[in-house]
């Protein structure tokens, strides 16, 4: 999942169909494509955000996106999480440094996908830990915050 | 912290509206939390512009949306 928060520059027509990266939801990696893609984004909240694919091209990693940001990121991950793994949040935090961009990266202790506990299940029943969650909120708040009006 | 004193909301659980109506999207607790706190009460809202339904053909879903303030992108391929 990924929050896209615009600039004040209006609609930019990117007009691209991308292919999908995987069966599964990507919201996170299309977060990346779509803030890398010359969108007026003003800032991106990257929540547990594959960054790198078997069997996509380099050029079409997610992780290839981060060349072409331009706005702060902020990533949200969980420190247990098995779908995506905290590596992930830990080369694309490595990746902005990298390119001189503006990241932050923040785990949520004994978190895992969305900010369930550890080990619970996926797509029975959500768990979801209500102080992470609280936790994530404050976060995203706070970075908007400080992003240029 | 709920009932049980864990920290943990199950659905189900006799509290928290908004966390008890998700089923199984990993987005839904962030978005439950944040509508709880009115995060989104105040903001513009996004406004639909056009949607065409899943193409098999081509293989595309295609929503224009007007996001003046936050646009959150939560894919889950079906």
């Amino acid at each position: 999942m990924a929050m896209l928060l615009p600039g004040g520059r209006g609609a930019v027509e990117i007009g691209k169909a991308w292919p999908s990266f995987h069966r599964y939801a990507m919201g996170g990696a299309y977060g990346l494509r779509l803030a890398g893609s010359g969108a007026d984004v003003a800032g991106l909240v990257s929540f547990f955000a594959p960054v790198e694919f078997s069997g996509v091209p380099d050029t079409d990693q997610p992780i290839a996106s981060v060349s072409h940001l331009h706005c702060p990121v902020l990533i949200l991950q969980g420190s247990a999480d098995v779908i995506t793994r905290p590596d992930h949040a830990d080369r694309l935090l490595a990746a902005l440094q990298e390119h001189h961009r503006d990241g932050r990266l923040e785990k949520l202790r004994r978190q895992g996908h969305g900010f369930t506990y550890e080990g619970a299940p996926m797509g029975t029943c959500c768990n979801f830990s209500e102080s992470a969650t609280a936790r994530s909120v404050d976060l995203v708040v706070e970075f908007a915050a400080r992003l240029p009006d | 912290m709920n009932a049980v004193g864990t920290g943990v909301t199950k659905c189900g659980e006799n509290h928290g509206q908004a966390l008890r109506d998700c089923a199984g999207d990993p987005g839904k607790g962030f978005l439950a939390a944040a509508k709880e706190r009115h995060i989104f009460d105040n903001l513009p809202k996004v406004v639909p512009v056009s949607f065409a339904p899943f193409d098999a053909k081509n293989r595309r879903t295609e929503a224009v949306v007007e996001a003046f303030s936050f646009c959150m992108l939560d894919l889950a391929a079906k």
